[in-house]
């Protein structure tokens, strides 16, 4: 799952969820981070669909939501917000 | 969405980088002094076993340092990982490079063999810095 981050805006066939899911919680991209304890770049990279995370990232982002990988991750065709 | 793209640091971050610090201060530190000590004492320039212990000092702290950079590659998170990894890539092509330039001009008796091998030193560093500069700024 994991993949390089690209330059530039949103290319991915993946899209996810993790603006939208912060924001309702009010964290900062850092706050993010350290519930993941990954830095804040990669939650950044994350977000703007600039990097697929691991498996084990993305279950890990799961559990900090609460929520199925699946209503997290999905494809770019698919409407954003979803749940 | 308040201070949702704030700068300030994640605390693994911030602890990753306090660990980079405590492994490769004292490196650098040893490095500038064995090095110092090498100008200022300068070697004899002889064959014997004390001039050559001498002289290959400096790679004690250059191991130090490799080492520190293992560990913090192991400390990494998987994207700084991918970064770092991709940066070193391209310093060691650019060090391939320099080598084959430095030994076909040193074939054709071009230029001073030392000097190439300064220069296939500095610019490896400077691709590998170079391309994780780039990289970082591209990620913020």
């Amino acid at each position: 799952m994991a993949r390089r981050a690209r330059r530039g805006g949103s290319t991915s066939p993946v899209r996810n969820r993790l603006r939208e899911l912060r924001a309702v919680r009010g964290w900062s991209q850092a706050d993010l981070a350290d519930r993941l304890d990954v830095s804040r770049q990669t939650v950044n990279a994350l977000e703007r669909d600039r990097y697929d995370p691991s498996l084990p990232l993305a279950f890990k982002i799961a559990a900090v939501f609460g929520e199925r990988i699946e209503a997290l991750f999905f494809p770019s065709e698919e409407p954003v917000g979803r749940s | 969405m308040a201070e949702t793209e704030g700068e300030r640091k994640s605390t693994s971050d911030a602890a990753r980088e306090r660990a980079a610090l405590r492994d490769m201060v004292p490196a650098v530190v040893l490095l500038i002094v064995v090095q110092g000590s090498l100008l200022l004492l300068d070697p004899d320039g002889g064959a014997s076993t004390a001039n050559v212990v001498w002289s290959l000092l400096p790679m004690v702290p250059a191991l130090w340092l490799v080492w520190a950079q293992l560990r913090s590659l192991r400390r990494a998170d998987e994207l700084q990982r991918i970064v770092q990894l991709e940066a070193m890539s391209i310093g060691f092509g650019a060090t391939l490079l320099l080598a084959l330039l430095g030994g076909l001009l040193d074939a054709a008796g071009i230029g001073d063999p030392r000097q190439s091998l300064q220069i296939t030193f500095i610019g490896g560093m400077l691709a590998w810095l170079g391309a994780l500069g780039v990289a970082a700024a591209r990620a913020r």
